[in-house]
């Protein structure tokens, strides 16, 4: 009961903090499967890569995955309510009180730091996921296939903007074939 | 609209949005804008702009304005449960059998790919949120001190969240645009 309590607190904390999307929870799920025994780095890795194949907003279907892994159904429903339960209760208060909110000059100075904040964050833990996928690879020549699929999506994305539905497609096929 | 349709609405859109809050925009358009004409284009864009700039989801975000925007607090609240339920029950289904199916060495080389993927995703759309977010050299060097405090000591991140809130407040000066 009081690790399922844990568990809200975390995700409360998280929804709260993280800015920018479902991307931006990332930073912190990494951080609770370092600190806490619910999920591993490899689940982790894995249900992100479910969260982006399935519909639905990519932090809900990583905070259900996770909070089901820590404590069954009740632990994914618990997480994912949990999540959007004060940036709600944030919004819904600004739509009472303060209906001109792009306009209020203290939230715009607030974001103009916390915005790099949460990009280096992010970025921190892309990394991490990154030495977490080449780790994954068991020979050589297998890690010098995937830093090639790796090099070849980066292009295809920044170049030719290929949506994520492709990126994935090819990422599957390629690892199910060379990984 | 009423709301068990806004509901119905919204679920439609969850379940039908591949790659999240950004994927869902079209969505919206189509039921909102084109269908049902209860919102124009240019406000619909400038709740979606709003919703990228407060903490949370940006498709949660967006739900509850655009449903505070129709039909008041319960619109918000309706609009927003319909949006995350699709999600929820999909992957309880998936994580129920998740661990059974992570075992066969073909999925396992399946996902190394998609990991990789993944990671390129993670890229693009942090590529796109510095550009926007690291704007001068107070917002670079808070990205740079973020990063390399992060990598080196293991705070929890609300600190570095915390931190680079205050360091914004503190350093924003008159420069920080009248638009966002």
């Amino acid at each position: 009961m009081a690790d399922f309590a844990l568990l809200l607190f975390e995700f409360m904390k998280t929804g709260l903090f993280a800015v920018g999307g479902g991307y931006a929870t990332l930073p912190y799920l990494y951080d609770m499967a370092v600190r806490f025994d619910w999920f591993t780095l490899d689940d982790l890795t894995n249900f992100i890569a479910v969260s982006e194949v399935t519909p639905g907003p990519i932090g809900i279907n990583m905070a259900t995955f996770a909070g089901y892994l820590a404590h069954g159904v009740i632990g994914g429903v618990g997480a994912s309510l949990a999540l959007v339960f004060l940036p709600t209760l944030l919004i819904l208060l600004l739509l009472r009180f303060m209906p001109d909110v792009t306009e209020n000059t203290l939230m715009r100075r607030v974001f103009y730091g916390l915005i790099p904040a949460a990009c280096g964050l992010i970025f921190v833990s892309a990394l991490y996921l990154l030495k977490n996928a080449l780790l994954s690879f068991e020979t050589t020549s297998v890690t010098l296939l995937g830093i090639a699929l790796l090099a070849l999506l980066l292009f295809l994305s920044f170049r030719f903007r290929l949506s994520p539905f492709w990126l994935l497609l090819i990422g599957g096929v390629y690892g199910l074939i060379f990984l | 609209m009423s709301l068990f349709t806004l509901f119905i609405t919204y679920i439609k859109i969850g379940a039908q949005a591949f790659g999240g809050g950004y994927a869902m925009l079209p969505l919206i358009e189509n039921a909102f804008v084109t269908k049902h004409r209860l919102i124009g284009e240019d406000e619909l864009y400038r709740l979606f702009a709003l919703s990228q700039s407060l903490p949370g989801l940006i498709a949660v975000n967006m739900a509850i304005f655009l449903g505070h925007r129709l039909r008041g607090f319960a619109g918000a609240v309706v609009a927003a449960c319909g949006v995350i339920l699709p999600s929820i029950v999909i992957i309880t289904l998936i994580a129920a059998f998740f661990r059974r199916f992570a075992d066969i060495d073909a999925v396992q080389r399946v996902f190394r790919g998609l990991n990789i993927a993944v990671l390129v995703i993670i890229a693009h759309a942090l590529w796109k949120m510095a550009k926007k977010g690291l704007t001068d050299i107070v917002t670079m060097l808070i990205f740079a001190v973020v990063t390399a405090a992060s990598l080196l000591t293991d705070f929890n991140p609300v600190f570095f969240a915390i931190g680079g809130a205050l360091a914004g407040l503190l350093l924003a000066g008159r420069e920080v645009k009248e638009d966002g």
